[in-house]
């Protein structure tokens, strides 16, 4: 009788594991969405590799990315800003975005993920220790390097060997500020004197990406700071230097203070120097167009951001990081497993150098500079690779200042400058020694409440 | 031979017990009990459909896709018919202050610039009032005639929006990537990396299409174009145009929006709650073929969606479904042709639904599976519960005719036992009245003395033969305990008759009734 009764439990048991296990639906797949950085609106390089790892490792795992914004970091930073804050049309937070930690900050850090919980110590010391330090927000791994850059100055230089053979200037006097500063008069000059019945009507040479990164690292070259805890130093002589160099230059029309970025602006022949972020390698064309439909061949040439003589070779450290939207454990798994499989050496050096970045694991590193950069065939991204070399062996860098409002203070900054300068360059004749004491307490007064 | 007789012997008497017998007859009742559950499966359906219950579904969520795709395509038509309105009034309204023709802009970029500036407010505010990717119009003019291969060159503007997972923030960013230069400086958009003044008409090949269908009533002369791969850029995107006509009837161009595939992956999800893996497909019919390289998608899961734009899956039919296959994946589903625009031409629209079909054959296992395990089951339970009922309705049984037999007389609670203990002790006191009383001084009786001082005299083979009498067992159940034939057990017992002087089993029996009786006495 017992054994009966136990044979009719273990039948049961039996079938019940049976049918539980037949009625189980294979593991979910886990969709991640994406807001990425690199490529912009092009063909993007990062689309492709993202596609690699879903038709490879992701299969394997169940893991889908599908990018779902591609823009520049200023857009991305607005946009989550504003799903973070559940702004009206916003809509909802990706799974994974690239950002700089100013973004991780003003969005909340206890909404990210912190990447610790998925990576070991020791993992974390196969990285660059200055690349993960720049992402650790209140002891945590917030934003996780992916890829990292600096800024220098890419140049035109089918025009810069005529304008060269012209005037005497060489691509070297565009390492120093002072040489800088020479050639972009110089060039304003010769543009202008191009049509002599036009007065005033010079071309800039340069257009800054980034202009406010131009007066912190200036300032920084001279031996002080832009910053004054996190308000811009008004009082600091240094501070007021960096701005007046920055304000004459472009008052007098040498500096392009046009919306938008250098590379269309070189490539609308509006500019013919644009210092900017060392990924901008992948966004030139190969011509010039001209309003009427007309081209000119564009070949790009890069030399090291400038440094003022016998200053401290100093740039930015640039490169937004991976950030993940913490809480659901599978697309956490899955974001770090991407992380481990974009970071290793050969998918993260194969990015690198398709994109004009720098690996961010020490061994992708060493052997990244190691090699030289003879295989690469570009001769713009050749070049580019060399000038990075160049900077990497002899500048030291520092990533921006990490306050609560530095992401504001720069939106500001730039929009206020543009307002204060811009009617100087239509002006006609301006008297160019007040320019940078007058501008600056007119900037003072717009943002320094 | 003789084990097997006994083999057989055992087998008759195992059929022959009221507990064997009692499972025999439940049999059929489970064999009722399973054609029900049979006939139960069948009517709801359940086991021999799971096909026909994919098709159906796979119909429905066809239908509803299918009216949502039609419904979208010809209300973004709408929105281009009144851009499309709109600018032809600009257009008239600027040249006829500046006093020129249309065809006066040719060679005059800065008039074409000055006019893209004036449109640009129109195009933006459309492309808000509708839900696609970009918006664009294309003049049938060019900033240049003089340059080559200029005849395929046309001025206008195509704006795209960044965010392409959700086109609707307050300020979505825009991109510059035809039209002159300056339109992004004056309104602080952005170029898109491989922006360029003018438009091709190689790339946009619709133009050329809609110009010489020539056809003024903008209701009938709308498009759908198939997706153009866009030179250097990663959203491929499909375009619904329509001409911009003057009130005279006079060409300028063509309007309308673009619809890239990541965006249409996003505006149209497509979700089931009985597949993790369903994806729509408008896509171009060529043969067997479906160009989904040409075709929008929706649903994210289980086809890549930016891996796609060199996708050509090869359909074939497999039952009332299609078997689809890009090459990496195959897929099961269902498709029915579409028409999205008047001029869809020599464009077979083809829309489908599919699920990957390694979920599809997953899912058809498991509920055969799951049906199978449930009948097992069923019939595990029912032959378990037989052998436990058979056992518990027989032991009492069992066990008071063994009372019985040991002379018992103690009640049972079942009825028939009772009875029959009743009719034994009726049967007692019968023969007591007729004074067949069973006598000290009977026969038998006498006959117990030399019964016992004879029992002495059986060999060991005898004694235990005599015991297994005694236990109550039958020739044939002593011969099946002790492994012996039924002749051998008949052998001993015409020895044990002999050598204890009785003469039938029953006076055996009663004597050795009686010699228990004794037992328990002393």
């Amino acid at each position: 009788m017992k054994k009966s009764i136990s044979l009719l439990l273990v039948i049961s048991l039996i079938m019940t594991l049976l049918l539980s296990s037949c009625s189980k639906t294979p593991k979910e797949p886990v969709l991640l969405t994406m807001w990425h950085v690199y490529g912009n609106q092009t063909d993007s390089d990062m689309n492709e590799l993202v596609d690699e790892f879903n038709k490879t490792v992701g299969k394997d795992k169940g893991i889908t990315i599908q990018v779902t914004m591609l823009a520049n970091s200023d857009y991305i930073h607005t946009a989550l800003v504003d799903a973070a804050n559940g702004v009206p049309g916003a809509g909802s937070l990706p799974d994974i975005f690239l950002a700089y930690p100013k973004t991780a900050v003003v969005i909340g850090t206890d909404l990210l993920l912190d990447w610790n919980e998925y990576f070991t110590q020791e993992e974390m010391s196969e990285y660059l220790p200055a690349f993960v330090e720049e992402g650790i927000i209140d002891g945590e791994q917030i934003v996780f390097p992916m890829a990292k850059s600096s800024e220098v100055c890419f140049i035109n230089n089918t025009v810069f060997r005529r304008f060269s053979a012209d005037t005497g200037y060489t691509l070297d006097d565009l390492l120093t500020w002072e040489g800088m500063f020479e050639v972009m008069e110089e060039y304003y000059n010769w543009t202008d004197e191009k049509t002599p019945n036009a007065p005033y009507d010079g071309k800039a040479f340069m257009f800054y990406d980034s202009p406010f990164n131009f007066v912190q690292f200036t300032a920084r070259q001279l031996g002080g700071s832009f910053f004054q805890d996190d308000k811009i130093a008004f009082d600091d002589p240094i501070a007021k230097e960096a701005w007046s160099l920055w304000a004459k230059a472009a008052a007098a029309g040498h500096i392009n203070l046009q919306y938008g970025y250098g590379t269309t602006q070189i490539m609308t022949g509006e500019a013919l120097c644009e210092i900017g972020s060392t990924a901008s390698i992948a966004y030139f064309s190969e011509t010039v167009i001209y309003s009427d439909n007309t081209t000119d061949p564009l070949e790009v040439v890069v030399v090291p951001f400038p440094v003022f003589r016998d200053a401290e070779k100093s740039a930015v450290q640039r490169g937004t990081g991976l950030c993940a939207i913490a809480g659901d454990k599978a697309k956490e798994e899955a974001a770090a497993e991407f992380v481990r499989w974009f970071t290793g050496i050969e998918a993260n050096t194969e990015f690198c150098l398709r994109m004009g970045y720098m690996p961010v694991k020490n061994a992708a590193y060493e052997a990244f500079f190691a090699g030289g950069f003879e295989q690469i065939e570009a001769a713009d991204q050749r070049s580019l690779f060399e000038s990075i070399a160049i900077m990497y062996r002899d500048y030291s860098f520092y990533p921006s200042p990490l306050f609560d409002d530095y992401g504001q203070l720069h939106d500001d900054y730039v929009v206020e400058m543009r307002e204060i300068l811009r009617p100087y360059q239509t002006a006609g004749t301006i008297d160019l020694d007040t320019v940078g004491n007058d501008t600056w307490i007119e900037l003072e007064n717009r943002l320094g409440g | 031979m003789k084990v097997l007789a006994g083999e057989m012997l055992t087998k008759n008497r195992f059929l022959s017990k009221m507990s064997s017998r009692l499972i025999l007859f439940l049999i059929p009742v489970l064999g009722i009990l399973l054609t029900a559950v049979f006939v139960f499966l069948n009517i709801t359906g359940l086991i021999w459909s799971v096909e026909s219950k994919t098709e159906t579904l796979l119909n429905a969520y066809l239908s509803d896709y299918s009216l949502k795709v039609k419904e979208y395509f010809d209300g973004v038509a709408a929105q281009s018919i009144r851009f499309s309105r709109n600018v032809s009034t600009l257009i008239e309204s600027e040249l006829e202050a500046k006093g020129i023709s249309f065809s006066n802009l040719n060679d005059d970029p800065k008039g074409i610039a000055e006019l893209e500036n004036k449109v640009y407010g129109i195009a933006e505010q459309s492309l808000y009032g509708v839900s696609a990717s970009g918006v664009f119009f294309i003049l049938d003019v060019t900033a240049n005639t003089k340059i080559e291969n200029a005849e395929l060159n046309k001025s206008g503007m195509h704006i795209k929006i960044g965010s392409v997972n959700n086109p609707n923030p307050i300020n979505p960013p825009l991109y510059l990537f035809r039209g002159a230069a300056e339109l992004a400086w004056q309104h602080e958009i952005i170029h898109h990396n491989h922006w360029k003044p003018e438009f091709s008409t190689k790339e946009y090949d619709f133009f050329d299409i809609i110009k010489e269908n020539s056809d003024e009533n903008l209701v009938k002369n709308w498009y759908v174009s198939p997706v153009i791969d866009l030179p250097l850029t990663w959203d491929d995107a499909a375009f619904v145009a329509v001409p911009i006509y003057g009130s005279d009837g006079e060409f300028f161009g063509v309007c309308g929006f673009e619809i890239s595939k990541v965006f249409f992956m996003h505006a149209h999800t497509l979700s089931a709650s009985e597949f993790s893996n369903i994806s729509g497909l408008l896509s171009l019919r060529e043969e067997d073929k479906l160009r989904s390289d040409k075709g929008l998608e929706s649903g994210a899961y289980g086809r890549q969606s930016v891996s796609v734009s060199d996708s050509i899956l090869l359909a074939k039919p497999k039952g009332v479904l299609t078997s689809y296959s890009d090459g990496l994946d195959n897929f099961i589903g269902i498709g029915e042709k579409i028409q999205l625009s008047p001029l869809d031409g020599d464009n077979k629209w083809e829309i489908t639904v599919m699920v990957l079909e390694s979920e599809y054959n997953a899912q058809t296992r498991d509920q055969r599976l799951l049906i199978y395990l449930l009948l097992v089951l069923v019939t595990a339970v029912s032959v378990l519960a037989s052998i436990l009922l058979s056992i518990r309705y027989v032991q009492p049984i069992t066990a008071g005719l063994a009372m019985i037999r040991k002379g018992g007389t103690e009640r049972t609670n079942i009825p028939e036992i009772d009875d029959l203990l009743d009719f034994l002790a009726e049967q007692d006191a019968m023969r007591e009245k007729k004074g067949i009383k069973v006598e000290e001084s009977s026969p038998v009786v006498a006959n117990y003395s030399s019964f016992m001082s004879s029992l002495d005299t059986l060999t060991s083979r005898e004694r235990e033969v005599f015991d297994c009498y005694i236990e109550g067992m039958t020739a044939m159940e002593i011969a099946d305990q002790r492994n012996i034939s039924l002749s051998t057990v008949k052998f001993h017992n015409r020895n044990i008759y002999t050598k204890l002087n009785i003469g039938s089993r029953a006076e055996l029996l009663l004597l050795a009734s009686m010699m228990q009786n004794a037992e328990i006495q002393e």
